[in-house]
């Protein structure tokens, strides 16, 4: 064969055809990992990870700064010794029986609240009067009365939970479009009926949001709650343990803590959300073939 | 992503009062008071004062000054960590609005940690920080930062492509942009946001003055619960619910004058 041009202007021509193609690779990445936005958090996440584990290991930060590295070998650690979980079980006791109480009474009044205008008027009112208070603060008057016990710790998280799930509920069911419910009605429903087939489902997804609401603030107050008057041992929970050991200068117990709470949080989280999804997905579909 | 909607009760507004839904919620309030005045008085001990005797301790408070001493720290404290957190929340918001990087790498990171309990970093800043008003600060504003940055984006992002395009036409650079666009159209949705962060900005401060603190009025309610006097706990807790619905109240003027252009909408 004959040669018609120097390799290397060959070589640069076959680049000058392939960069369009290598150019347009790169954009294509660039999109999707900016629409699909996991790829760019994750990165930025494992590069800050990253640098403060370096940054630890050249020894540049005080003690009470552990690595993410020591930080997963300690929860580790405590989790093989069987300290970690007898912790979470009293605090996760605590927490849920709290946000279950708080948020059903919240999701009911709540209903009843948007269902019956009388009633609900008189419910609005007095809940109007306590919202505006921080719920924490009612921790010591409880403790007065109850002592710096897990009834005390649950009704103040019930409490703090009940709003959140009440005021959505009342405004879901309130706002719910009141065609639907007199289509039920000519159907000739009840209305028991109308109200769980009709009132339930159609106001869902805004009680749901409120749901969620409660469990996030379920667990600031249990935090809250074991910080302020703490138990000894087991019965000091994930708070009270995080906070006597930042006292007591137990950096690595602290941290192990830490993460479990955020573990925990995430885990409950996300939970809840798939668990929502589930339940909601017929008022997905139907907002997905309205839009 | 958390949502973004304020839920909240229709409160006991004067012109709502004169109807007759406006009386029905009177008599929930009534009844609830009335059912602990009941109490108070039937059970005759010292662990449930009647209204007559917290009001007496709130008149004493007041007074002497001491009430006024803690509010001016509580309210000091939890003001500055608030406006840390508007500024930041603000910034970082209208960054994630304005550049797909930053959005993409902020916000599946601001999902995922929105349920963890920034309150369970706080052993950890009184370590960095200590225990005085710094590391107080910095936990309402790590608190309160995450409502106003959602709010921020929010409003940010609900410019039209219309406007953004005209935007551009008329030559606007990004600071201008910033400046004369996104902040405008963002400013109901952070005034929202700023109604959502007032309560928890109360909450958490309050939180950090029971533990540890010889000042402000989350000390003075622990102070009194170690006294054993019930109704000095309770007028702190009266005291606490006047300062957030005024908090929330003042929110709501502000924004009658910030965004006189929503008018219309009831707030």
């Amino acid at each position: 064969m004959k040669q018609t041009s120097p390799p290397a202007d060959r070589s640069a021509k076959a680049a000058a055809r392939q960069a369009p193609e290598r150019v347009s690779r790169v954009v294509a990445v660039r999109e999707w990992m900016l629409d699909q936005q996991w790829p760019v958090a994750l990165t930025f996440t494992s590069v800050v990870v990253a640098v403060w584990q370096l940054v630890v290991d050249a020894g540049a930060l005080p003690a009470y700064l552990l690595s993410p590295w020591a930080i997963l070998a300690e929860t580790y650690g405590m989790l093989e010794s069987g300290e970690l979980l007898p912790l979470v079980e009293v605090s996760m006791k605590r927490e849920f029986s709290g946000f279950l109480l708080g948020a059903g009474l919240g999701v009911f009044a709540g209903l009843v609240a948007g269902v019956a205008r009388w009633t609900g008027d008189v419910i609005d009112g007095a809940v109007s009067l306590l919202y505006p208070v921080p719920k924490i603060a009612l921790l010591p008057i409880f403790a007065i009365w109850l002592g710096f016990s897990d009834t005390t710790r649950i009704l103040v998280i019930a409490l703090a939970c009940f709003f959140p799930a009440y005021l959505n509920a009342q405004s879901a069911t309130r706002s719910v479009d009141p065609h639907v419910v007199a289509v039920a009605r000519n159907a000739e429903s009840g209305k028991l009926r109308t109200i769980f087939q009709v009132l339930l489902p159609a106001a869902l997804p805004r009680i749901l949001v409120g749901v969620r609401t409660a469990l996030a603030l379920s667990f600031i107050m249990m935090f809250a709650t074991e910080v302020i008057g703490a138990g000894a041992g087991a019965q000091a929970g994930l708070g009270g343990r995080t906070f006597a050991a930042g006292t007591n200068g137990d950096y690595d117990v602290l941290w192990a803590a830490l993460l479990t709470i955020a573990v925990l949080g995430v885990t409950l989280d996300t939970t809840l959300r798939v668990l929502s999804a589930r339940v909601t997905r017929g008022a997905a579909k139907e907002m997905a073939s309205h839009g | 992503m958390a949502d973004f909607t304020l839920v909240r009760p229709a409160g006991l507004a004067l012109s709502t009062l004169v109807s007759a839904e406006g009386m029905r919620r009177l008599l929930g309030v009534t009844l609830l008071v009335g059912a602990y005045e009941l109490v108070a008085q039937g059970s005759g001990n010292r662990l449930t004062p009647s209204l007559s005797v917290i009001g007496e301790r709130l008149w004493f408070d007041l007074t002497s000054g001491t009430l006024w001493y803690h509010a001016q720290l509580t309210l000091f404290r939890g003001f500055t960590g608030l406006a840390i957190a508007v500024v930041a929340g603000i910034v970082i918001g209208i960054l994630m609005a304005r550049s797909r990087w930053v959005d993409a790498a902020l916000q599946p990171l601001l999902g995922a940690t929105y349920p963890i309990p920034r309150l369970a970093l706080y052993p950890l800043l009184i370590l960095i920080l200590g225990l005085g008003a710094a590391s107080k600060i910095s936990l309402v504003a790590m608190e309160c930062v995450y409502p106003m940055t959602l709010a921020a984006y929010a409003g940010a992002r609900s410019v039209s492509k219309d406007q953004q395009w005209l935007t551009r036409n008329v030559g606007a650079g990004w600071w201008r942009t910033v400046r004369d666009v996104q902040i405008p159209a963002a400013l109901p949705a952070i005034l929202t946001g700023l109604r959502v962060a007032s309560p928890i900005m109360l909450v958490v401060i309050i939180v950090t003055e029971m533990l540890g603190e010889s000042r402000g009025l989350g000390f003075m309610i622990q102070q009194s619960r170690s006294f054993f006097e019930p109704e000095g706990v309770m007028a702190v807790i009266v005291v606490l619910g006047v300062l957030g619905f005024v908090l929330d109240r003042m929110i709501v003027a502000l924004s009658r004058v910030l965004v006189f252009w929503e008018r219309k909408v009831k707030l």
